[in-house]
């Protein structure tokens, strides 16, 4: 009984004293609400902590069993180490710190920033693949999602408007009309249900945080 | 059995129609490399958003507090990172003497944002660290990091990037929270960043914020900014390269932007090819079927 009411009504508190935060600027309120805030970030750093822990459980796992592409575990736990390392070594110490120039930095600049780009900029390339094989008129619906792709397209680019002049006012119809109506939509039904599961756990209906 | 084979080989539009990939990606690669290396100088034109957003900055007083959050990662340094550098330039270049703090909710943040501090702020215009710039660097948390930064700043960051504690500093002499910052630009991968901001900070503490996002996500904060509560937008390297051309000062945004022209074009045409060969394609079916187009 004790581990289900407890945990539920620890979810009740906190999370009423942040409802009621939004609508009751007092003082004193305000200012529980806030140390609630520092409490929630001090719990995150520790989160971080089982993160980076639960990482090296994983691969450290996946590398003594040798499962499949266990080689590439090994450069995980490699990688996270030395970056942790020389991370967090002091800057006095030469070989630490966030100074230009540092080892930290240097790996950060020189390895990490070249390969995110680059997968990131690999989109392009599929997404023009998949355009090719994908806008097809095969019906009105269809051929409506990619008359306005196109037009949304040109209009994004200077191009666009020595090509087909007025294609970027078209665009900014297109996105500021058409497609805000449909985003608001989302956006309101989102929020509702936002609201709605909000208000479960509040009130112990759901329980994400425990098992019964 | 001859006959089945005859009938059943594709054409060669249907061949065409299942071209294998790697020539798309090949065509993509190519006209994306030549305009990087050949600019065309493709005229800009400025939108009503970018407008907007210059003109919010310009609607500061002069040595007023900006919070800048630079809420991305590597991933989307192509297209925001110009965006940084762009709104740096405008910053600095009028000797107005705004002070900016910088920070990120992205754990590769911070980084890239001070690496842009330097090329642009200090080495072009002589900024100094911890007097005209600081950079707080990252903190988990997310939307409570903006909600607690309501509360106190210096609380919430009490060490900068570096580690230096930022009661130290002398630009933070004075700025408790919010209600010390004159105006809110946000760069924004995603999550958290622009909408959350939005919620947490605007809705709240009713301040002044514009927001520079990728062009995929663009579209979510449209929404936003109709409403008012982002008084201005960014959208994508197109944003970039825009806000470049209204302070006057082209970088890596105006010649990206022919690139990216012509980058869409290729795209627009392999959708049109794609449609031809299709209705083509459905129509010889038809035919060989006995049946109508």
């Amino acid at each position: 009984m004790a581990r289900r009411s407890i945990p539920t009504m620890i979810a009740f508190f906190f999370g009423a004293m942040m409802v009621i935060n939004y609508f009751v600027p007092w003082g004193w309120f305000s200012d529980r609400a806030n140390q609630v805030q520092e409490w929630g970030l001090i719990v995150v750093a520790f989160a971080y902590i089982l993160g980076a822990l639960n990482v090296m459980r994983v691969h450290g796992h996946k590398v003594q069993r040798k499962d499949e592409d266990w080689r590439f575990s090994i450069v995980t736990i490699i990688t996270m180490i030395v970056m942790l390392t020389f991370g967090l070594l002091p800057e006095a110490w030469g070989i630490g710190g966030m100074e230009k120039g540092s080892p930290f930095l240097w790996m950060f600049d020189n390895m990490y920033v070249p390969m995110m780009a680059t997968m990131y900029s690999l989109l392009a390339f599929f997404i023009a693949s998949a355009a090719f094989r994908a806008f097809k008129v095969r019906s009105l619906e269809a051929t409506l999602l990619a008359v306005t792709a196109v037009i949304v397209m040109i209009g994004a680019v200077p191009l666009g408007g020595i090509l087909l002049p007025g294609s970027m006012e078209l665009r900014t119809w297109i996105m500021e009309t058409l497609q805000n109506v449909g985003k608001r939509g989302i956006m309101i039904g989102v929020a509702l249900g936002a609201i709605s599961t909000s208000l479960k756990i509040i009130l112990g209906i759901e329980r994400p945080y425990g098992r019964d | 059995m001859a006959n089945r084979n005859r009938n059943t080989e594709p054409t060669m539009l249907e061949k065409i129609e299942r071209m294998d990939r790697r020539i798309v990606f090949l065509a993509i690669a190519i006209t994306i490399i030549l305009p990087l290396i050949w600019p065309l100088g493709l005229p800009i034109q400025v939108s009503p958003q970018v407008e907007d957003f210059h003109d919010a900055i310009e609607s500061i007083p002069d040595s007023s507090v900006v919070l800048f959050p630079n809420d991305y990662d590597p991933a989307s340094k192509a297209e925001l990172y110009p965006m940084t550098e762009a709104i740096l330039h405008h910053f600095f270049s009028e000797d107005r003497g705004l002070k900016i703090i910088g920070l990120g909710l992205f754990p590769a943040g911070p980084p890239l944002l001070q690496r842009a501090f330097e090329e642009v702020a200090e080495e072009q215009y002589g900024a100094e660290y911890g007097v005209d710039y600081v950079n707080l660097g990252y903190k988990e948390g997310r939307e409570i990091v903006m909600a607690s930064m309501g509360e106190s700043i210096p609380k919430t960051f009490p060490t900068d990037f570096f580690g230096t504690p930022i009661d130290s500093l002398p630009i933070m002499e004075g700025i408790k929270n919010y209600r010390d910052i004159a105006i809110l630009v946000n760069v924004s991968a995603g999550y958290p960043g622009t909408k959350e901001w939005v919620q947490q900070v605007v809705s709240v503490f009713d301040v002044l914020m514009v927001s520079g996002t990728t062009g995929v996500s663009a579209p979510e904060y449209y929404p936003y900014y109709n409403s008012g509560q982002l008084a201005g937008m960014l959208e994508g390297l197109k944003g970039a390269a825009e806000y470049e051309e209204l302070i006057g000062k082209q970088g890596i945004a105006t010649s990206g932007m022919d690139a990216q022209s012509l980058g869409h074009l290729v795209i627009i045409l392999f959708i049109l090819l794609g449609n031809i060969l299709y209705i083509l394609n459905r129509r010889n079916k038809n035919r060989n079927r006995g049946g109508r187009f």
